[in-house]
């Protein structure tokens, strides 16, 4: 054996191994390369779409949360305790490790990272499709913030995709935030790449629209006491002739799926009635939202609504009082159904139930629209109806000391649609009770009554008590077992909601809101 | 291996000339007459010497009458006085007495005196007669730095095995190496085919592994043909039981209970329950069973080669009632190895193994077949016959609902006391049915070349080929509307993998008078593809499903083939996967005089894009380590009669982990969340959608290797001419830039975190073992003991971490551990329990306030007082489920035939976190939470009443955490051999005969299962109702002809 011949093997074979180096380099399967995916046209529209499947995705958390926050409904369920969370939103006696908070709170940051890879990564000017997604990503970022600064005050400005070193990010200060928005939206705004309706019924477009930009932009305003402009960008999207009030058929039915993307919304999340996509559809919203039914507390026909729900939304009666001083008794009918009114369409109730003898009637989900055994829907989600456009216009009208007849013409146009007489002329609390019976389960009232200052009012009692509704209609006030020292608003904490504990836990740089 | 093992030896070149020398020149052979090379030959007292050479033949010139020495390892050194030019045939004969030990390191060999590093070895001889299955299992209380951690101990489940400490977040598994080849599993191999098991500790052994090794490395020798053709068979038969049995409430304490928590009423308890029935589910859902262990070899050798040739059956019915929890094995093993030429050697390994597994469902808070045989309710029977089946049970019958029954025909029976997941096990048996089935063929083949003496090129390959398939059906079925199932469901999956490595290494060692020289180095390669498809069929026959999926509703068409065509189906697989590693290695080691030894070794790892970025793709883990044998010094010579041996030993290095990484988890590609409607219809009438494509993670292209940096200080002492062995090693152990992954590193970031390097771990431990062995007469005994420390701390995380990762809840109760700076590993957090409320009977704790400092900073915590409504900010440390400290202890003795061992280990200074109690149900519990409650009578109760409020504080609080300290007698064996004059009349050489008690006592406070059987990883000491140990009675019988 020739000790030069092996070692000159055994090198051959080193060397040749040496080229496995390359074979190191497995390509990844099922992903796209980010380095080049932003640079081609026919990607931006899928990058886009990232965006609106965020923004659907948020209707659970946003919705049940919000509407929580308030003096029109008690968290219900099949008993107490079936949901704390909700109970602890409801009674305002939440702390910062609150889920539905921290889900709302990082999905609103979700979106805004989205939109930060867009705003990062595509030069508008390069495509109609790259100034559309661009204008989209502003929107849509600026809608976010909108929802980040009226809930939390002075949220972190993320305004780029973060890099690690960059993860602990302060709070934004106030004029900042609200800086950022605007100019988001005017940007967009002014772009020309937003899309518009045709016409009226045109029923086509489901992107953000350009008065659907106006609309946050006025209500970004509005909340900054910006009167007079607030008020010109709202006659804008009023002037564009491009949106009315829903007058196809009752109030009532106003929500329901066969309605979607009617004359009125200003935007919505769009869900399809597809059995073969059916996960790309669903959601468990309604089921929450339903009438307790689930256990067979109560029998609804189904010619009524979906026979199955959870009962966790249910409205309380200082709600129903106040539609009854009002004279509204259209509006109320179409929104709500008492017991006797249940009873009279074959509905029983067989157990006790919580409910303060009233059901959500203009946002029941119908047994057709409850595919997939209530899993899915196809009912689009209502973002922005214009009749918010109408009295969001009227209150900067008023508030601004502007066009204040236009904002008696903007709550009479409500107020006809309501079968109501149309006044002539509108104070603040006009608008108040036009926009708490308008929009009831609609989830703007927590952030109206913060900005109007009635929050520590209308809910200081929220909490103490809950309803019990017998069989026989008997509706029993119940102690929760609260007291006003752990449940009810208080002052100088709950005009803001907590940052997660996760994030203040995780970031340093951040500053816990009072209270909490 | 003798031609390898003789390369240890050193000798001396030095020349010295005189007058009136002679030439000495022959031949050394060993026993059988074979040239043996590179053994000494040396003029006594003096540096004159030669080592022969491959014909074995040496020449040496010595003065007249001077003595020569001729000597090699594991030889009887004989000497011969030169008396004239001469011719001599030296025949060695093996040194039956004092064999040096050798140790098989990272590719080599070295003699145990030489060692630098800190290996442990667990030999053929521990491992031989025991009921363990696997090798993993064999590591336990025989080694000092080494800890079992195990969730499970049913059939065919093997322990998480930890070398010194917890060293990750993610895995800490040690790397196998079987023969060279780098193994995945051990779990097939049969332990009676292990020759030894060396765990390489400290970062230098290890460090020749390089990124794999850093959490020590697990060195298997398979064994190989010796003697002159020995056949041997034997059988071991085990009877298992339950061991230690929990202890939960009987039905008159359950109704009490559940009346006084208000969860039964008394009209309730009288409808349903008829005041006998008392179940006993443990009872019910485990029976005695059987594991029989069969093992044959066939083996000769000789100085040239050898073959081994093994099988072995291993068929363990578990406890669990029926055969449902099963473990099947056959493995078989060739291994030969034959010297073709003086300087060509051939050695091959292989392993076959087959297998086939049935398990029951156990370690789950949200139902299991074990926690539901301590959480079911004792007032519910377990059957119910036709007859007397209770109305609610014959209405579910009437409204078209598939009852289950027993082997007996009786219906299970429902409870109306517990509706919870957990329900009568025999049904959480039946509904589902599942079994693994596979084979691995394993093996390493591999060619040594001697083209020069000092010099041995090795070429290996390793081989692993894995094809696994799962089978399992769930049936529609009925028990209650929280346990039933309106579908049914096939599912099938099959997968396979094919790994190879080729590995080319050189080593060359050399002696210069008295100091040696040697070196290693080498290369490797290693590929891994990985291939698999699933496939499910599932319909429904009463359910909402238009048709029952299968074409026929009879097990023998179960099967995915006799699927309907509008049966609902999913695939998923059918995409091949690689990893590739690509590595550089080598050793220098230098020894002067057997007295001062040194050693560095070198490792470059090259990982493949699915680990790590291509720019950090290399990681280089370099290590060093000195060896002083002190009794080589000339001033410790008086000594030597007590201290015959005393070596110090000190080493340093790095080694890195992938245990967290792969799946591309740096990279920042685009995935798609889904598909969004537009609401549009295409002409084909479908719905149009545009999928979502966006980044899947924020990416972080600075990832890298996990290093652990360890430092080790090692004694070793030999007494009383070997009769007293004791080895010493403290080391310190710090593993930097854990891999964190599916962190937050903030809420507002907006998408999910890629992992990050960003914490550091501290293992520090002292390390003991010591043994003594001696023989008096016919009387032959040894004790040997092993203890060892452990110190494991969380010493660094990113700043972003400041509160830790959280690791694994109980139900939603809350999380209980934490992996944090300052604790141990997961270490327990949560309330601490501070007694019962006497006026109300619920819970207290502890209630802390933050302390700020000036800036507002939060810098402690400020005992409050007691709250029976604790916050984040009670949370508190309540311990870790890491031992401090384990020992094991083995006693051996042997008195003619007669042979006896005494095998015991234990732990201390760990806790456990009992989550055996189900509160959201009406759900039986140990009755240590019930018995000393608080009652209206009994206002001074240490546990919290049975409606109290807050149980789910209670549950997460130190109110729930035990000592989980345990001592167990592993083993007590008695066996007999026959006496070779009576066995020679029927052929057989060697008859032995055994009976043994293993697993059969543990001494422990826990009131739970098994405390070594308590969750593995961020579940580590979280008892969520684990299948424990079995005690074992064994018979067994080894035979040799």
């Amino acid at each position: 054996m020739n000790i030069k011949n092996i070692l000159i093997a055994v090198s051959a074979a080193i060397l040749t191994l040496s080229s496995c180096n390359n074979k190191l380099d497995i390509p990844r399967k099922g992903v796209l390369d980010k380095s080049v995916y932003y640079s081609k046209e026919e990607n931006l529209i899928s990058s886009s779409a990232a965006m609106y499947l965020e923004v659907r995705g948020w209707e659970y958390s946003v919705q049940l949360c919000k509407n929580m926050l308030t003096d029109d409904f008690y968290a219900g369920g099949a008993a107490r305790g079936d949901n704390v969370d909700l109970e602890a939103l409801n009674e305002f006696s939440f702390t910062s490790e609150e889920d539905y908070v921290e889900d709302m709170f990082t999905t609103f940051y979700k979106l805004v990272y989205k939109a930060n890879v867009i705003l990062d990564n595509v030069d508008p000017a390069t495509s109609e499709t790259a100034a559309l997604v661009v204008a989209e990503a502003h929107t849509l970022r600026a809608w976010a913030y909108f929802e980040l600064i009226t809930l939390w005050g002075n949220p972190p400005i993320v305004d780029h995709q973060l890099a690690p070193s960059e993860y602990s990010v302060p709070n934004g200060s106030t004029e900042e935030l609200w800086a950022m928005v605007e100019n988001d939206l005017n940007t967009a705004i002014s772009s020309g790449a937003l899309p518009q309706k045709s016409s009226l019924n045109d029923k086509t477009v489901w992107r953000v629209t350009k008065q659907f930009a106006q609309a946050i932009l006025g209500k970004a305003y509005l909340w900054q006491e910006k009167f007079e402009e607030s008020a010109k960008v709202f006659d804008q999207v009023v002037d564009s002739q491009l949106y009315d009030l829903f007058t196809e058929d009752v109030f009532g039915n106003m929500m329901q799926a066969r309605y979607n993307n009617n004359c009125e919304s200003m935007f919505e999340s769009v869900r399809v009635n597809d059995n073969e996509n059916m996960g790309d559809n669903i959601t468990i919203l309604y089921l929450m939202t339903s009438w307790r039914a689930s256990g067979k507390e109560m029998i609804i026909p189904a010619e009524v609504c979906f026979n199955a729900g959870w009962g966790f939304v249910n409205p309380t009666k200082d709600l129903y009082d106040s539609f009854v001083a009002a004279g509204d008794d259209y509006r109320l009918s179409e929104t709500m159904k008492t017991y006797d009114q249940i009873r009279s369409m074959g509905v029983t109730i067989e157990k006790n139930v919580i409910s303060a003898g009233y059901w959500m009637w203009k946002n029941r989900l119908t047994t057709e629209e409850a595919i997939y055994s209530g899993w899915a829907t196809y009912r689009s989600v209502r973002w922005m109806r214009f009749a918010e456009v109408l009295l969001c216009g009227a209150e900067a009208h008023l508030r601004g000391n502007y066009q204040t007849e236009k904002a008696t013409t903007y709550v009479n146009r409500i107020r006809t649609r309501a079968q109501l007489p149309a006044l002539n002329g509108v104070t603040l609390n006009d608008i108040k009770r036009e926009k708490r019976h308008e929009f009831v389960g609609e989830c703007l009232r927590f952030q109206d009554l913060l900005r109007w200052g009635d929050a520590a009012t209308k809910m200081k009692d929220n909490g103490l008590l809950y309803p019990l509704c017998a069989p026989n209609g008997t509706v029993t006030m119940t102690p929760t077992g609260k007291t006003s020292s752990n449940a009810g608003f208080k002052t100088g904490k709950h005009e803001h909601l907590p940052y997660p504990y996760t994030e203040t836990t995780l970031n340093k740089n951040i500053k816990q809101n009072p209270g909490y | 291996m003798k031609s390898l093992t003789v390369l240890a030896l050193s000798l001396c070149t030095a020349w010295a000339a005189f007058a009136q020398n002679v030439t000495v020149k022959g031949i050394v052979t060993d026993e059988q007459n074979e040239p043996m090379i590179a053994a000494g030959v040396v003029q006594k007292g003096t540096t004159n010497g030669t080592i022969t050479d491959v014909d074995g033949s040496f020449t040496l010139s010595v003065p007249k009458g001077a003595t020569v020495v001729f000597s090699t390892i594991g030889y009887v050194t004989q000497e011969v006085v030169a008396n004239g030019n001469e011719t001599l045939t030296i025949k060695l004969l093996p040194d039956t007495q004092m064999i040096e030990e050798t140790v098989v390191v990272g590719y080599g060999v070295q003699k145990k005196s030489d060692l630098t590093g800190a290996i442990s070895q667990v030999k053929a001889e521990d491992i031989q007669n025991r009921t363990i299955t696997s090798p993993e299992q064999a590591l336990g209380g025989k080694t000092a730095g080494v800890q079992m951690f195990s969730s499970s101990a049913k059939p065919g489940s093997t322990p998480t095995i930890r070398v010194r400490g917890i060293s990750s977040n993610g895995s800490s598994d040690p790397l196998y190496v079987v023969d060279g080849r780098i193994a995945s599993s051990i779990s097939g191999i049969d332990p009676n085919d292990i020759e030894s098991m060396e765990v390489l500790k400290d970062a230098a052994s290890a460090a020749i592994y390089g990124a794999q090794a850093g959490n020590g490395v697990i060195l298997i020798t398979t064994r190989r043909g010796k003697g002159d053709g020995k056949i041997s068979y034997s059988y071991q038969l085990t009877s298992q039981s339950l061991g230690k049995v929990p202890k939960v409430m009987n039905a008159e304490q359950y109704a009490q209970y559940y009346i006084e928590r208000a969860r039964i009423s008394l009209p309730d308890l009288y409808t349903n329950w008829d005041f006998k029935t008392n179940t006993d589910w443990l009872g019910y859902a485990f029976e005695n069973s059987l594991m029989h262990h069969h093992n044959l070899t066939f083996q000769a050798g000789n100085d040239r080669g050898g073959l081994y040739i093994s099988g072995s059956y291993l068929d363990n019915d578990g406890m669990f009632k029926g055969k449902a929890d099963v473990y099947n094995r056959v493995t078989f093993m060739v291994n030969g190895n034959w010297k073709f030429k003086s300087w060509l050697e051939v050695q091959t390994n292989n392993q076959v193994e087959y297998y086939k597994a049935r398990t029951v469902s156990d370690g789950s808070d949200y139902g299991s077949a074990v926690a539901a045989a301590l959480q079911l309710d004792p007032l519910t029977p377990t059957t119910y016959t036709e007859e007397n089946l209770p109305a609610f049970m014959r209405a579910y019958k009437d409204a078209g609902h598939t009852l289950l029954k027993d082997e007996n025909g009786n219906y299970y029976a429902a409870s109306q006391f517990n509706l919870s997941e957990n329900v009568n096990p025999l049904v959480m048996r039946d509904a589902t049915y599942s079994i693994s089935k596979g084979f691995n063929i394993n093996g390493s083949t591999a060619i040594n070349f001697r083209p020069w003496q000092p010099l041995t090129i090795t070429s290996r390959i390793g081989y692993r080929l894995s094809s696994g398939d799962t089978y399992g059906y769930n049936k529609e079925y009925y028990l209650s509307s929280f346990s039933h199932s309106n579908y049914m469901s096939v599912n099938s999956s099959t997968s396979n993998s094919m790994y190879y490595q080729w590995e080319n290494f050189a080593n060359y060692m050399q002696m210069f008078g008295k100091h040696t020289v040697s070196a290693m180095v080498g290369m490797s390669y290693s590929q891994n593809r990985s291939y698999s498809t699933s496939a499910g069929v599932s319909g429904s026959e009463n359910g909402d499903d238009i048709d029952f999926g299968l074409v026929q509703n009879d097990p023998l068409f179960y099967y995915i083939a006799y699927a309907t065509p509008t049966a609902v189906k999913s695939v998923g697989g059918g995409m091949e996967s690689y990893s590739r590693k690509l590595s550089y290695f080598g050793r220098v080691g230098y020894n002067f005089a057997n007295r001062y030894h040194v050693q560095a070794s070198f490792r470059a790892d090259a990982a493949d894009l699915a680990i790590l970025p291509k720019p950090m793709r290399w990681g280089y883990f370099p290590s060093v380590s000195a060896g002083w044998t002190i009794s080589e010094e000339p001033f410790f010579q008086s000594a030597k009669k007590a201290v015959n041996f005393a070596k110090l030993r000190v080493s340093w290095g790095q080694n890195g982990s992938l245990a967290s990484l792969g799946g591309y988890a740096y990279a920042n590609d685009i995935t798609s969340p889904g598909n969004y409607p537009t609401g549009a219809v295409l002409p084909s009438g479908a719905y149009e959608y545009i999928t979502a494509y966006s980044p899947s993670s924020t990416g972080n292209d600075e990832l890298k290797w996990e290093t652990s940096e360890q430092f080790d200080l090692g004694l070793d002492l030999r007494f009383l001419r070997d009769r007293l062995t004791v080895g010493l090693d403290w080391y310190n152990k710090l593993t930097k830039d854990l891999l964190v992954t599916g962190i937050t590193p903030s809420t507002v970031v907006g998408v999910s975190a890629s992992p990050v390097n960003a914490g550091n771990v501290s293992n520090t431990g002292f390390e003991l073992e010591i043994k003594w062995q001696d023989q008096v007469g016919d009387f032959f005994y040894s004790i040997s003991g092993n203890f060892s420390t452990l110190k494991n701390r969380v010493t660094y995380l990113h700043p972003t971490l400041k509160d830790g990762l959280t690791g694994v809840s109980i139900r939603n109760y809350g999380t209980v551990t934490r992996f944090e700076i300052g604790y141990p590993a997961w270490h327990f957090e949560g309330y601490e329990f501070a007694g019962v409320d006497s006026t109300n009977g619920d819970a207290l704790f502890n209630h802390y306030e933050d302390v700020l400092d000036e800036s507002g900073k939060v810098i402690g915590q400020k005992l409050l007082g007691t709250t029976n409504a604790p916050t984040e900010v009670d949370k508190r440390d309540l311990g870790s489920g890491i031992p401090t400290y384990n020992y094991g202890l083995t006693f051996n003795a042997g008195w003619k035939g007669i042979d006896a061992v005494v095998f015991l280990t234990g732990a201390g200074g760990n806790k456990i976190f009992n989550a055996l109690s189900n509160i959201d149900y009406s759900s039986n519990r140990l009755t240590y939470f019930t018995e000393d409650r608080w009652t209206a009578n009994h206002t001074n109760g240490t546990m919290p009443a049975a409606n109290a409020t807050n149980w789910s504080e209670f549950l997460v609080s130190s109110g729930a955490v035990f000592d989980g300290s345990y001592m167990k007698i592993k083993q007590i064996q008695l066996g007999y051999t026959f006496p070779n004059k009576l066995t020679r009349k029927i052929y057989v050489d060697n008859l032995r005969l055994y009976v043994s008690l293993d697993d059969f006592f543990t001494f422990t406070k826990y009131p739970g299962f098994d405390p070594e059987i308590v969750g593995v990883g961020n579940s580590m000491g979280v008892d969520k109702g684990n299948y424990p140990t079995s005690k074992k009675v064994v018979f067994g019988v080894n035979i040799t002809f």
